[in-house]
């Protein structure tokens, strides 16, 4: 199997060249697509129906009085974890100021690693390149999206992650109700590697 | 060479002398992470060079944690939000 994401070019005008086929780059942009979705606190974008200070909402601060609990769902939670850990009051003064903040930075990021996908001929193809900054938005893209399916599959330690890999590639029953999520978690790690090494260069 | 579109500002001279005892940045071991990629994370964010960044990457994954930074309270707290844009799990806590 060839390289998913190759780099062409050097310095600033090098370029990362994704081979994917149009069925893998779909599930890609979908993935994404339903991670910038999660990460919706229902604050973001539609400013006028909602009661939200402008200038918070510009500068990513909670205005609520005092410390931010952390998000319900734990791979919400993953994606924006507590910034001190033995302190609540710290921790939830820490989200406070900048959980809202990331969240504006990881959509943004699926949104450039989107746009840049979808830029390329239908077909995908070998017309798609990536600039540096647009391979950079994807990589740390595939990263949230990685840690949400960890989250959802279970992955809690080193362990569980070499299993599953064994668990990925050893599924003869393709109705095993794990299987598709952790083929999609195989297949995004091996992506992900191969655009850490294209970008790295 | 990329470099990461964060800020890496100089350190506060004003606050930076303070007989306080100093604030670290920690960055924990998890299952998800490339080994691979954190290292670019601490290539590119602080400006590590390869060996040091490839020694912290494994402290981490070896040890579990590792600290990344050393500095102000505000700017560790920096790092931390940075490391959580990256997909890292960091946290900043007092030095001891």
């Amino acid at each position: 199997m060839s390289r998913p994401f190759r780099r062409r070019g050097r310095g600033e005008s090098a370029r990362i060249q994704p081979n994917l086929g149009p069925d893998e780059r779909d599930v890609l942009v979908s993935l994404l697509s339903q991670v910038h979705d999660l990460l919706d606190d229902g604050t973001a974008g539609h400013g006028a129906a909602r009661d939200v200070d402008p200038l918070a909402e510009l500068v990513g601060i909670d205005l609520s009085p005092g410390p931010v609990a952390p998000p319900e769902d734990p791979a919400i939670a993953r994606l924006l974890p507590e910034g001190h850990r033995e302190d609540p009051e710290l921790a939830g003064e820490f989200r406070r100021l900048t959980e809202r903040g990331l969240r504006q930075r990881k959509q943004e990021a699926i949104r450039r690693a989107v746009d840049a996908l979808e830029a390329g001929p239908a077909t995908g193809g070998a017309e798609t390149a990536l600039t540096l900054d647009q391979a950079q938005a994807l990589l740390v893209a595939m990263t949230d999206v990685r840690l949400v399916l960890a989250e959802r599959l279970g992955l809690r330690t080193d362990e569980d992650a070499s299993r599953l890999h064994a668990v990925a590639s050893g599924f003869a029953d393709e109705d095993h109700p794990w299987a598709g999520l952790a083929l999609l978690y195989d297949v995004l790690t091996w992506w992900q590697e191969s655009l850490v090494e294209a970008v790295a260069g | 060479m990329s470099v990461a579109p964060v800020e890496l500002e100089k350190p506060d001279i004003e606050e930076g002398v303070a007989l306080d005892p100093p604030w670290v940045t920690l960055v924990w071991n998890d299952p998800v992470n490339l080994m691979s990629y954190v290292t670019y994370v601490f290539r590119t964010y602080f400006g590590y060079p390869e060996e040091k960044a490839t020694k912290l990457m494994l402290d981490v994954h070896q040890r579990g944690r590792a600290v990344v930074a050393t500095g102000g309270r505000e700017e560790m707290e920096r790092h931390t939000e940075a490391m959580h844009a990256f997909g890292l799990w960091a946290t900043f806590q007092k030095d001891r």
